[in-house]
């Protein structure tokens, strides 16, 4: 089966044997390094309503009991979540500030 | 059992593709192929195939769409002639780039302008740096046979190229001659099965294919690509061994006739031949030291078997059937450069140039005896060694027309 | 653990995608093939979702894909779709993926002749109403008064109505979309993927870059095309339209013009012509409606 995201692995098994114009590897680019302002959740008021899970472009959120979770590595900062969050609990915060969280 | 049948060269085309078991056929008409897509659809409706036919919109699409059915893995088939190649240009070399095995017939046209219907090799001509390997054929007998030799040859492991299987308009393609048609099962053992061994488009294996390529591993790619059109002589040379054990016929790279102590030599390709041959054989009655050479395989050029023929000659005669406007035509071109090591000893033959046939005029044997003439005068010096075309069936009053 | 391992939206492309940030094309691609799962082939034309197909040696798509030609989407889909079908595979969904330009304008021909062969293939039009990928060119779809490079005093005439057009032709199964109605957008794919034949599904796409707004303004703006009725949400089962969108009380057009700088030449007459555009459009299509 698949492995579900950014598995460091080959996509396809013979891809690296075949002749011509083909992909075999993931794509891996760190988008994360792009974002001027980072989305920090404040999760003790979310409701987990999963809106900005299904919004967010690059699919790095994934909201669990715990509350909404992102993956820096790979997000662009965007702030579409920020946006979409219907209880307004994701704030943007300047990369590099003293407000950073995490 | 093989059977003997009256056929044209599309009817001879279509079959050899019905023989060939092709799955699936994309391909949009234009004359002179039509009848090839014709056959084919009815070959099809009447069970005779079991094959899914695509009627497409353009050959644009005819040519996509036979990629597409290559990238599932089914062996595909289109034809095509003249405008519609040429509407085809951008994705003959997808079909190249990725390796895919497909046979397509063109049944040579001028492409315009002027409009016409008839043949010249400039359509296939403007395909020749595509990737494909390009065969031409004389008869239709060859023209059966090449569709099947060719997917042989095509899925080949050190070939997975596309070929084009040229058939002059309408002197081939609508000229009845009796066709040794070979039974399905001789050709079933001499071309099994498809099984696709480079890129599919399978979700239990995903890759991604056909991507935008960096500067990086590009020429990488390119290479391998021109390391199997390199192969593809070797491969060429097995494959037709292997077909006349199978038939019974032999195909060479090129076809010489002959030429063992010619002093002059015709290089031409597909329906003058015959032609050629035949006053070579009557001048060799007159003792006149002629032979002819008929290039099979254009793509890729057999220039170092070629050279040691020719290189023997003093004079070579190439006739192009393509104008190659601002140089020689194509063909000479590659004639002259093949033997470029051998004219530098000084000892090299003379090779004369001579345009002919276009858009449908025949070359006739008057033509080519004309040809034979100024050859050997430009051997005996009357001619210079030029680099120039002579187009040798111009009306006198050209300018007036 | 990684906590993405528990990722259940979007997984079927990558991470680390170079598309902009806040883009929808690759929210609607993630979308899609949530619907449509791994059994699928995805094709896609030089434009921007082709940086979701790849470079090199690396794709963003965890199923195989394949780098058309801009105007053969639809050609090379109909040739993999019967290949597939010869081989026994009738269940891969095969799935062109392509811009608006490449929808619209180049690809038309392709689309409509793929259309009315009947393959059983989902084509979905990302709508960002632009040549993107070249550098924001003008296309068939761009909004009457937009600015584009090509159209820099903002363009002179309207948009041209393809999902319309392909309607007349007559097709199984056609939906416009938004990416601002996700659910709305998956529940359309649900029914191209059962759809036994070809089917559209036309997608707003809004794109920061090409209309100048700020990226996470983009749902925003994609919503708001819809609220004023510039951009109706419908399906067409066997021709019968239903919207499934109403809007009851729609906001003025100039509300979504004026979030978006590629709108700052339009003079008010444009402005004026988009707004009866957005009325009468969405009349026209609600009688239809009501007369089936
Ligand atoms: C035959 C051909 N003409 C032109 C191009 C150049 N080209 C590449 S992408 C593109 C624009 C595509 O626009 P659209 O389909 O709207 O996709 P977007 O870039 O907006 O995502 C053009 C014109 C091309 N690749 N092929
Ligand atoms: S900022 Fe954008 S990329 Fe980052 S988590 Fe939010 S929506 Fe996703
Ligand atoms: S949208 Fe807001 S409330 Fe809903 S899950 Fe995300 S962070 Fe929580
Ligand atoms: S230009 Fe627009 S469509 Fe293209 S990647 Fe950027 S945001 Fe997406
Ligand atoms: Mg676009």
């Amino acid at each position: 089966m698949l492995k579900p995201v950014n598995a460091d692995t080959i996509l396809s098994k013979y891809g690296k044997d075949k002749l011509g114009p083909v992909a075999y590897l993931p794509a891996n680019a760190k988008t994360g390094t792009w974002r001027l302002h980072r989305p920090v959740p404040d999760n003790a008021k979310c409701s987990r309503c999963h809106i900005c899970e299904k919004y967010c472009p690059c699919a790095v959120i994934v909201v669990a009991e715990e509350g909404c979770h992102i993956d820096y590595t790979y997000c662009k900062g965007c702030g579409i979540c920020v946006e979409v969050c219907p209880k307004k609990i994701i704030q943007m915060i300047p990369e590099n500030s003293q407000k950073e969280v995490l | 059992m093989a059977k003997r049948k009256a056929m044209d060269g599309n009817a001879a085309a279509a079959e050899g593709a019905r023989l060939a078991r092709v799955q699936v056929v994309a391909a949009y008409p234009i004359t002179p192929q039509t009848p090839i897509v014709e056959k084919l659809a009815s070959f099809i409706d009447e069970q005779k195939l079991a094959a899914r036919y695509i009627n497409v919109e353009s050959e644009h699409s005819a040519l996509c769409a036979t990629i597409g059915a290559s990238l599932a893995g089914t062996r595909a088939f289109t034809a095509t002639a003249s405008a519609g190649l040429a509407l085809m240009h951008e994705i003959t070399g997808v079909a190249a780039g990725c390796r895919l095995p497909i046979v397509m017939p063109i049944v040579n046209r001028a492409l315009p302008s002027p409009w016409s219907l008839w043949c010249d090799h400039s359509d296939s001509m403007g395909e020749r740096d595509q990737g494909w390997l390009q065969i031409y054929t004389e008869n239709a007998q060859e023209a059966l046979d090449f569709i099947i030799f060719s997917y042989r040859l095509a899925e080949d492991e050190r070939v997975l190229l596309p070929v084009n299987v040229c058939l002059d308009g309408f002197f081939l393609s609508h000229t009845s001659e009796a066709v040794i048609v070979p039974s399905q099962e001789e050709v079933d053992n001499f071309l099994p099965p498809y099984e696709p061994k480079n890129l599919v488009l399978d979700p239990l294996d995903p890759m991604a294919v056909n991507v935008l390529t960096s500067p990086a591993i590009f020429t990488e790619i390119k290479h391998q690509h021109k390391v199997a059109m390199d192969n593809s002589l070797q491969v060429f040379k097995e494959v037709s061994q292997q077909f006349q054990e199978n038939f019974g016929r032999q195909y060479g790279l090129f076809e010489t006739y002959a030429c063992n102590d010619a002093e002059i030599i015709i290089v031409s390709m597909g329906t003058m031949s015959g032609t050629v041959r035949h006053l070579v054989k009557k001048m060799r009655k007159e003792g006149q030291k002629v032979g002819a050479l008929k290039l099979t395989m254009f793509r890729p050029f057999p220039g170092r078997e070629l050279a040691e023929i020719l290189g023997k000659a003093q004079g070579v005669a190439v006739i192009d059937r393509s104008a190659g406007l601002g140089s020689l035509g194509p063909l000479a071109n590659e004639v002259r450069s093949s033997l470029y090591d051998t004219a530098n000893s000084n000892q090299g033959p003379v090779v004369c140039n001579y345009v002919a046939g276009l858009g449908g005029r025949d070359v006739t044997e008057d033509t080519i005896a004309l040809i034979i003439k100024e050859t050997v005068q430009a051997v005996e010096g009357n001619l210079k060694k030029s680099y120039e075309s002579r187009w040798i069936d111009l009306l006198e009053e050209a300018e007036s027309i | 653990m990684n906590i993405m391992q528990n990722q259940t939206r979007g997984k079927h492309l990558f991470h680390g995608l170079t598309s902009c940030e806040g883009c929808a094309m690759e929210l609607v691609a993630r979308t899609v093939l949530d619907i449509l799962g791994t059994n699928t082939v995805v094709l896609t034309p030089p434009s921007c979702s082709a940086i979701l197909t790849g470079f090199s040696r690396e794709t963003g798509w965890h199923v195989p894909s394949f780098m058309a030609n801009l105007e053969a989407v639809a050609s090379y889909a109909s040739g993999l779709r019967t290949g597939l079908e010869v081989l026994g595979k009738d269940k891969v969904n095969v799935v062109g993926y392509a811009g608006d330009g490449g929808t619209v304008d180049i690809g038309l021909q392709a689309l409509s002749g793929a259309i009315e062969r009947g393959h059983r293939i989902i084509y979905i039009c990302y709508d960002n109403e632009a040549y993107m990928n070249t550098g924001i060119q003008r296309s068939g779809a761009t909004s009457l008064g937009a600015w584009t490079t090509t159209t820099p005093g903002g363009k002179p005439t309207q948009r041209k109505d393809v999902p319309q057009m392909l309607l007349a032709q007559g097709i199984p199964y056609l939906a416009t979309a938004s990416t601002a109605y996700i659910d709305d957008l998956a529940k359309k794919v649900e029914k191209a993927k059962n759809t036994d034949g070809p089917s559209y599904i036309h997608v707003h796409a809004p794109c920061a870059t090409g209309w100048r707004f700020p990226a996470h303004k983009t749902i925003d703006i994609a919503r708001m095309a819809v609220q004023t009725g510039l951009w109706v949400l419908y399906e067409a089962v066997d021709g019968r339209l239903k919207i499934t969108k109403e809007i009851k009380n729609f906001k003025p057009v100039e509300d979504y013009v004026k979030m978006q700088k590629r709108f700052q030449k339009a003079t008010p007459e444009m402005i004026m012509e988009l707004q009866r555009f957005a009325t009468e459009g969405y009349e026209k299509l609600a009688e239809r409606v009501e007369n089936v």
